[in-house]
């Protein structure tokens, strides 16, 4: 299969830094990358979380996270949240007929970005 | 810009003027972020800052999921078609240092938490962000960013933020 993606220029870079020291294609590379991140996705839902080990002494060095797996953790364990039916028919309303965002949320946002 | 909490950031000496965040970020967010039941991101100070006394983290929040569903039990049994429960974010707790306000720290913190918010809705089912305002300042600061209280008889007022209002105000345009 060809897949065509749009990544940072950085990511590229390093990409085809990794695939000359590496004597690999970028095929060989990306091919394993996803299949990294496949692994990655499955452990998660799993409940579990991906650290690499120091062998000195078998410790967690750092936990690996990118957005996508901290958001699929996080939502692993949803909360039961009981309000009075009033304010969820209100949720209900709201999400319907969602508002514009004021210019304040907006300018906010606007910042971040 | 935000990270998760580390190990030191809880004895880093912050305090927020309100015991119970002050206790919740001294004792609780790490183990919580730890156990998978809440995230905690927390704002870093820079070294500029922390050479002039401030501590390491300046201000931090909490994200959850939730499914929100009706307490009420006569609209379960009722003849109409029963609301499906609604998955949502959950702010649980946000603060700034006391000695760090003055900074639109609390705008930047809310404005990371929906921008993570709306990240996550990409991959994951989320139709809105929930807040529980702890008191009357909580609730206008809110309000100031569309928050919408739906729940106003108790304390905390549950507060509602649609995942389209949201993604609307991330918008480019």
């Amino acid at each position: 299969m060809r897949v065509e993606a749009t990544i940072p220029d950085s990511r590229g870079s390093a990409v085809e830094e990794l695939a000359e020291e590496l004597g690999l294609s970028r095929s060989q590379i990306i091919d394993e990358a996803l299949s990294l991140f496949v692994k990655a996705v499955l452990e998660v839902r799993r409940g579990r979380r991906l650290q690499t080990v120091d062998p000195q002494n078998a410790q967690a060095t750092c936990e690996l996270v990118t957005p996508t797996l901290a958001a699929l953790e996080w939502a692993l364990r949803p909360g039961k949240l009981e309000l009075p039916e009033a304010a969820v028919g209100k949720m209900h309303e709201m999400m319907a007929a969602p508002a514009k965002p004021s210019a304040r949320l907006r300018a906010a946002a606007k910042r971040r970005r | 810009m935000t990270r998760r909490i580390g190990p030191g950031d809880p004895a880093c000496g912050f305090r927020c003027g309100k015991h119970a965040l002050d206790d919740y970020f001294a004792r609780h967010a790490l183990p919580n972020d730890q156990a998978g039941i809440g995230r905690a991101y927390v704002w870093e100070a820079s070294p500029e800052e922390t050479d002039r006394g401030l501590p390491a983290v300046l201000g931090f929040y909490t994200l959850s999921m939730a499914t929100v569903v009706s307490a009420d039990i006569a609209s379960a049994v009722s003849t109409k078609l029963p609301r499906y429960p609604v998955p949502a974010a959950l702010i649980g707790r946000l603060a700034v240092d006391e000695r760090a306000r003055g900074r639109r720290l609390g705008e930047k913190l809310l404005i990371d938490a929906l921008s993570r918010v709306v990240s996550a809705a990409e991959t994951i089912g989320c139709l809105g962000v929930i807040v529980d305002a702890k008191d009357e300042d909580a609730q206008a600061f809110y309000s100031k960013y569309d928050f919408v209280t739906i729940a106003a008889e108790t304390w905390p007022r549950r507060m509602f933020l649609s995942i389209d209002v949201a993604r609307a105000a991330f918008a480019q345009g």
